[in-house]
């Protein structure tokens, strides 16, 4: 039985949507809860990934846009095998996180350990903004 | 018949809006300086996968060692808990971040002091925190007669699975004590 279970969505609906706030967009199965923390000279972006390999991990980081994505294989159907309950997040997630414009994505570095993924994005020091500001004498 | 009885969905359902229900009154009578829990944020999520010889649970404990999960079986239920220390991964993240700033210019150090104007006294801007940071728990109940004796358990990749072989029938007459 592969399709949604109606209840879940029931319990979603009843539940989740009014109390959880920003939660209830974490709970959804393709994608990962995260963290973003933006210190003075880095950016620090960790993801729960429980239970990937590092090589079904895919972290990319183009145009001020860091996208992770986490991909396995489907669990094998079998017939001898009943889900009581189903609540994990399965087989693919993809999560988007905008970056500074600040960002040095070339020299970004990747770390996964525990089932967490820690990406850290270099800053640079000043905001190329600031060069187009005119002083007032 | 391996199809699943409607029924118990409903009882299913009605059994994690129950659960949900006590964790929500468990806040209220105050368990501890936990984060507020909201009513369907789920502690950890689990997989509950049966077949004809056992019961395996797969919970997802995202950040843990295998030093900080205990798992044990009793009233019919495996009770899963993580504990972990609040806020260990930022402050090393914090750390690291201070001591790269050791190492620069002064003009650095204005810098951080300008945004520490605008970002209150927090060196550190948050754009998102989903990731639960706290000690969690989860208490499952098995719906089959298991051996809990014979359990295993592994931890990889933040994934935690326990095998709970299923009781035979003859084990159940075994159990029964005789009158005298």
């Amino acid at each position: 039985m592969n399709t949604t279970n109606p209840f879940d969505e029931i319990e979603q609906f009843l539940g989740r949507t009014p109390f959880a706030g920003d939660r209830a967009w974490g709970r959804d199965l393709r994608t990962a809860d995260i963290d973003v923390a933006e210190y003075d000279d880095e950016l620090v972006v960790m993801a729960d990934l429980p239970g990937f390999d590092r090589d079904e991990i895919d972290v990319r980081a183009r145009d001020d846009r860091l996208t992770i994505a986490a991909e396995r294989d489907a669990e094998r159907e079998d017939t001898g095998r009943r889900y009581l309950r189903r609540e994990r997040r399965h087989e693919s997630v993809t999560r988007t996180v905008d970056l500074p414009r600040t960002a040095r994505h070339e020299d970004a570095t990747a770390s996964y350990r525990h089932g967490v993924l820690t990406v850290t994005v270099p800053l640079d020091a000043v905001d190329p903004d600031e060069g187009h500001r005119i002083d007032v004498n | 018949m391996t199809r699943r009885d409607p029924f118990d969905e409903i009882e299913d359902l009605l059994e994690r809006m129950g659960r949900e229900f006590e964790e929500l009154g468990g806040t209220l009578e105050g368990t501890g300086p936990e984060v507020p829990r909201f009513p369907g944020a789920r502690d950890v999520d689990v997989d509950v996968i049966e077949d004809d010889e056992a019961v395996t649970v797969v919970a997802d404990l995202p950040g843990f060692d295998a030093d900080d999960v205990d798992v044990e079986f009793r009233d019919d239920a495996l009770v899963i808990t993580g504990s972990r220390e609040e806020a260990t991964e930022f402050d090393v993240a914090g750390a690291d971040a201070g001591d790269d700033d050791g190492g620069e210019a002064d003009a650095d150090a204005a810098d951080a002091a300008g945004d520490g104007a605008h970002e209150a006294d927090d060196e550190v801007r948050y754009h998102r925190r989903e990731r639960r940071l706290r000690s969690v728990s989860r208490r499952i109940p098995i719906p089959e007669p298991v051996e809990a004796d014979a359990a295993t358990a592994s931890f990889d990749a933040g994934v935690l699975t326990v095998t709970l072989p299923k009781r035979s029938p003859d084990d159940d007459r075994g159990h029964t004590i005789d009158v005298s």
